[in-house]
């Protein structure tokens, strides 16, 4: 108990101190291999590290200290009118810890889970509002992921867990100030100064899991919204002059603001359940219910204020000073709600004294929730069908000095996003019709270790 | 003891082997190949591009170069870079101008073209149309260059209407007698004689020509090039409407919105069809748009695209400006290469140079990429 407790606060000590942590490539390809075998539908049948992320109630039927360990690569095939996009991939270290214990006689846990990119640790990308984009693809999930929560089961029919990840915001300000010389623009002398500061976001998930009887049971799991906002601004405040030499002709102020919002995930609740068919077959199926309208499109606004004086003597021949640009229009992005449908089986294929082997396999359906892009936006996505397969092996008492199982699990899952064409109304449109659709390939694999 | 031994080696060597497998992270991507209707925006070369004088690249220093046509040498070859440029050529006579004439010059990386200024070998591209005949006037404008068959096909401007001159080399030319299309009175908005023809082939053969007059474009089509109908853009109304007019009622700008560039005159259409990947016909345009009507000294010009689907009817404006350099940049023609797009327009360096001179500069999209430097040779042939 001493030891798990411990265990929870210097964890939660070390995840508060973190100055960035942001989420979320595992809505897309989930986390850790059992899960995304069975299609994400493990609400009411997970136990393991990822509970962290499918329901923090699961943490609380961990039998020991577990640690997991692994890795994964999702492989984006995204074409538009037959090119290939090169939407990054989505690769890095999976793992987490799972603590359990006693607290006031109940039995409790803690949790913590991560997904550690190996090629960034989180993007910032804010485009053109009608540059094409696979809006749900490309640049959301490059980013960390971490989650720690704390579970307890009051009853030994009930598990309630809850806890919080973490992401963070970007604010800053390039001031820029001194003298330009319009004559001989590389002798003008311009100091720079930038202050930029990461804010910690932390949003919440909590979840329930209900064992209605020994085949039967049910979850639900609330996960909370987050915006990823990125605000900069910058300022010019500086005298003009035809040559380094000469006197100042007039003072230029220049601010520009641009606020947007990164990356937005949407609050999302899951109803799941798991039934026990036979003593080595397992169905699940879970329905996610995801807040898309409330969606906010990574597309940056600017404010910019222009003030430059005309000189008494009137603007020399030949120099003309700038208008000041126009502030950027966004046009809502309306994407509509969606209910992802998830379905998994585990089938227990060896049961042997020393060792078990399981067969997995999942589906899950994605309807795109972004409208169809005839406009002047274009945020490119298309329906998924994720069919994934899985393995995995449970190895017991295989060494004197771990007590606890060894387990190996394995996934491959293919996403299919079938072809599709957008029509654009306005024949002149910048980007006119596309057609567009692809797959995904998503593989991995996962060691724990029981103690 | 030996537990945490036994720890260290399950769970600590996989992470260290991969973590040592990701040290460097790739750079970020997700655009590439992404969907366009390849008509912009452009943005004028640099002189990382073009060291001599960009993006001016066919530059006289006796004539006004202006009103590009642009054809790609060999239409198979999409990685060429190699261009025959017509123009109009126009002799500056002392504060004036003399009568114009069209010249054809090359360039095999799209930039050094022959007898332009800085050519130590040719003075100036050769002549290959001059005004001959009675209906014509002095002068010839406007070409419009298209491949027909192993034929070149040259439509051109002159005082009474648009002609055609045919070539099997592309320098010699022999002329049609009459115009293939004159005024005509039943057409009440061309205030001018028809001007700045292009003409483009469309999948079904059709012969598709659109022409300025007054402040509007026009369209005409014929099955073989030569003798051209009008068209009516809309045929509800009595009137033989023009395809496309400048943008009118836009006396107050909306908050936010964007101050139209084209509300004085349209002018100088390049017509440039394609067939979408959902299989449309999509007719574009790219056009020069006049803030203020033409007499009007302060007005100034941008390069706009406009575009319908199918084969009739108005076309129907990008409200941003496909080219804008604030450098009276006006007569876009357009060659695609498998690197990107190529736009040739006439323009006026600046306040500082004098009124007449006009010379062709070249821009291409997507603003992202770079032409390479230029070659140190011009094309040895025009």
């Amino acid at each position: 108990m001493r030891r798990a407790l411990t265990l929870s606060l210097g964890a939660l000590a070390t995840l508060f101190s973190v100055g960035e942590a942001r989420a979320n490539p595992v809505d897309a390809f989930g986390l850790g291999s059992r899960g995304t075998a069975m299609g994400g539908a493990v609400a009411a049948d997970v136990a393991d590290f990822s509970a962290n992320y499918y329901n923090p109630a699961g943490l609380a039927r961990a039998t020991g200290l577990e640690l997991s360990l692994g890795y994964m690569r999702a492989d984006h095939f995204l074409y538009t009118n037959g090119q290939n996009n090169g939407v990054d991939p989505v690769k890095g270290l999976v793992g987490g810890i799972v603590a359990p214990g006693e607290l006031l006689g109940l039995p409790f846990a803690f949790g913590v889970a991560l997904f550690l990119p190996d090629d960034r640790l989180s993007r910032v990308i804010a485009l053109p509002q009608d540059q094409p984009r696979w809006e749900l693809y490309d640049n959301r999930n490059q980013r960390l992921y971490i989650a720690a929560n704390l579970a307890v089961s009051p009853t030994p029919w009930l598990q309630l867990g809850g806890g919080i990840a973490f992401m963070a915001a970007t604010e800053g300000t390039l001031a820029i100030s001194g003298e330009a010389a319009v004559g001989q623009p590389g002798s003008s002398q311009l100091r720079h100064e930038v202050d930029a500061d990461l804010t910690a976001i932390r949003y919440p998930q909590i979840g329930a899991r209900v064992k209605l009887s020994d085949r039967v049971a049910l979850a639900v799991v609330y996960r909370g919204q987050f915006s990823e906002t990125l605000n900069l601004a910058a300022v010019l405040n500086g005298d003009i002059k035809i040559l380094p030499t000469s006197g100042n002709i007039t003072t230029a102020y220049y601010s520009l603001q641009t606020d947007s919002v990164n990356a937005f995930l949407p609050q999302q609740v899951v109803v799941g359940s798991s039934f026990t068919v036979t003593r080595d077959l397992r169905a699940n199926l879970d329905l996610t219910y995801v807040n898309w309208s409330a969606y906010v499109a990574p597309v940056a606004t600017t404010d910019v204020k222009l003030d430059i004086p005309a000189p008494a003597t009137g603007w020399p021949n030949g120099i003309s000073p700038p208008t000041t640009p126009a502030p950027t229009v966004l046009i809502p992005i309306h994407m509509h709600d969606t209910v992802v449908p998830h379905l998994g089986v585990e089938w227990r294929a060896f049961d042997q004294p020393k060792w078990e082997g399981f067969l997995r396999g999942g589906y899950e359906y994605d309807r795109t929730p972004i409208p169809e892009q005839v406009g002047q936006t274009n945020y490119i996505d298309r329906d998924r069908h994720a069919f994934s397969l899985g393995i995995g092996v449970r190895l017991v008492k295989l060494l004197r000095e771990l007590p606890g199982d060894v387990r190996i699990d394995g996934h491959a899952q293919l996403s299919a996003l079938f072809d599709g064409t957008t029509l654009k109304s306005n024949p002149a449109d910048p980007v006119g019709d596309y057609t567009a659709g692809g797959h995904i390939w998503n593989v991995g694999g996962n060691l724990t270790v029981g103690f | 003891m030996r537990r945490s031994c036994v720890l260290v080696l399950v769970m600590g060597l996989p992470g260290l082997a991969a973590g040592a497998c990701a040290t460097l992270g790739s750079p970020p991507g997700g655009d590439q190949g992404l969907p366009s209707a390849d008509m912009g925006p452009f943005r004028a070369i640099t002189t990382a591009e073009e060291s001599n004088n960009p993006p001016f690249v066919l530059v006289s220093t006796v004539s006004q170069l202006t009103e590009p046509s642009a054809l790609a040498v060999d239409p198979s070859d999409r990685s060429s870079l190699n261009v025959y440029l017509y123009a109009v050529s126009t002799p500056i006579v002392g504060s004036g101008v003399g009568p114009s004439v069209i010249v054809r010059s090359r360039a095999e990386d799209a930039r050094s073209f022959y007898g332009s200024f800085g050519d130590p070998k040719h003075s100036a591209p050769p002549v290959v149309l001059s005004a001959s005949l009675p209906w014509e006037g002095p002068s010839v404008a406007g070409p419009s260059v298209i491949r027909v068959g192993a034929a070149y096909y040259l439509y051109y401007a002159a005082a009474g209407g648009i002609g055609l001159a045919r070539s099997a080399d592309g320098l010699k030319f022999e002329k049609m007698p009459m115009p293939v299309l004159a005024t005509d009175p039943a057409a009440s908005w061309e205030i001018t004689a028809p001007f700045a023809p292009s003409v483009a082939v469309l999948p079904d053969g059709t012969f598709d020509m659109m022409y300025s007059a007054g402040v509007s474009i026009g369209e005409a089509t014929s099955l073989d090039g030569i003798s051209f109908t009008r068209q009516d853009a809309d045929p509800e109304t009595p009137e033989l409407d023009p395809v496309f007019t400048p943008l009118r009622g836009a006396g107050t700008v909306a908050d936010g919105a964007v101050a139209p560039f084209d509300t004085g005159q349209v002018s100088d259409p390049c017509v440039l069809p394609r067939v979408s990947p959902a299989a449309r016909l999509v007719t574009r345009v790219l056009y020069t748009g006049y803030d203020r009507p033409p007499g009007d000294g302060a007005r100034s010009s941008a390069i706009g695209f406009a575009a319908r689907y199918g084969t009739t009817g108005r076309l129907t404006r990008q409200p941003l400006p496909s080219f804008s350099i604030s450098m009276q940049e006006a007569a876009p023609t357009y060659v695609e290469w498998a690197g990107g797009e190529l736009l040739y327009v006439q323009a006026h360096p600046g306040p500082l140079a004098p009124t007449m001179y006009l010379a062709i500069i070249l821009g291409v999209a997507p603003p992202t990429i770079m032409l390479g430097p230029a070659n140190a040779n011009f094309a040895p042939t025009p």
